[in-house]
């Protein structure tokens, strides 16, 4: 008899094995090469099981769904959120209307004709006077001095103007 | 689809093995039933002839049996149980067989040596490491596996270890359709776990 085939190793292997086929038996007790071809065989077809045990296994645990939880469980979970979502916003929104609210109303009296800044610009306040033009110095000079600001006139009135 | 599981009560592991551990006959042909082939196999795996393998596989069954009856067993993880039953029992085959050929000047067996038989590959740990790897390349090849092939080859090779018969029942497919796609995903393994052989 001529080794056995690669089918006829499957069949050995793989379903529930017949032992009436005395033709392989007589062979497979005779013939070492084909034993140990059957025993490779037989150690693939022994990890299949095994991989296929473990991926099986795998969706049987992702079947399994955990009991279910107490409905206050959940209650209590789903109150705790909507709390935290509502001081979340009310926060939100308190800072936003302290930004943009307009300064507290007050209660103001009218100003009295006194007030400086109401009076015309041109009308004095009493005892009040008003040099001539020609007196009026018309001359700026800016410099960069460390010091306090001198009269470079000594006193005098200038009429001359200078630009430095 | 599978609603050939649906529509009968299939008992879990756990189940099968509480009712075989109470001494329920029927519980037991169920287990012998469901798991001989992967004790069959182990022992093919290790290098125990085609007959001899056979033989040992209802050893395991009796042994098993008899020790439930005399209140030696105390829980039942299959097909483990069974498995490293039948693994001790090559082993004292394979002594068993050595001695007598020593006895009777030595001649050889024809098939697999002694020394093979009598080797326990799960005390090894390079040879753990190297059915690790193995196991992990299935993995990934199954992974890439088209679905339905998938679907069919777990509901086959899975722990409910369908028959061929049993899942095309259940997928509403041919009993040479089943088997097409069982052959086509063990190929793909195959020539996957020899190119990674091969590529060390």
């Amino acid at each position: 008899m001529e080794h056995l085939s690669q089918e006829q190793l499957d069949a050995l292997v793989m379903g529930p094995a017949s032992r009436d086929d005395e033709a392989v038996r007589r062979h497979l007790a005779t013939c070492e090469a084909c034993a140990r071809r059957l025993m490779r065989a037989a150690q693939l077809e022994s990890d299949l099981y095994d991989a296929a045990a473990a991926a099986a296994g795998g969706v049987v645990i992702a079947r399994a769904r955990p009991a279910p939880a107490p409905i206050w469980r959940i209650a209590l979970s789903v109150a705790a959120a909507l709390a935290v979502v509502a001081f979340g916003t009310w926060s939100l929104i308190s800072r936003e209307r302290l930004e943009v609210a307009s300064p507290p109303a007050r209660t103001v009296r009218a100003p009295s004709p006194d007030t400086p800044a109401l009076r015309a610009p041109r009308n004095l306040g009493p005892g009040a006077y008003e040099l001539p033009s020609q007196d009026v110095c018309r001359c700026v000079t800016v410099e960069l001095s460390q010091g306090p600001p001198t009269d470079p006139g000594g006193g005098q009135p200038c009429t001359p103007l200078t630009v430095r | 689809m599978r609603k050939g599981r649906q529509d009968r009560r299939w008992l879990s592991e756990a189940e099968i093995a509480a009712r075989a551990l109470e001494g329920q006959s029927s519980a037991w042909d169920e287990i012998v039933r469901r798991h001989s082939h992967r004790v069959l196999l182990a022992l093919l795996a290790r290098g125990v002839p085609w007959d001899a393998a056979h033989d040992l596989v209802q050893e395991v069954w009796l042994r098993l049996v008899r020790q439930q009856r005399a209140g030696r067993l105390q829980s039942l993880a299959l097909p483990g149980l069974a498995i490293a039953q039948a693994g001790w029992l090559a082993r004292e085959a394979g002594r068993t067989k050595r001695r007598h050929e020593i006895i009777m000047s030595g001649r050889a067996a024809a098939s697999v040596t002694g020394d093979e038989v009598d080797h326990d590959p799960g005390a090894d740990p390079e040879e753990q490491a190297i059915r690790r790897e193995r196991l992990d390349r299935i993995r990934e090849e199954l992974e890439v596996c088209p679905p339905r092939a998938r679907q069919i080859f777990l509901a086959v090779y899975g722990p409910e270890g369908c028959s061929h018969a049993e899942a095309a029942r259940d997928f509403g497919l041919s009993v040479q359709r089943v088997r097409q796609a069982v052959c086509e995903v063990r190929a793909r393994v195959r020539t996957a776990l020899r190119e990674t052989e091969s590529g060390d």
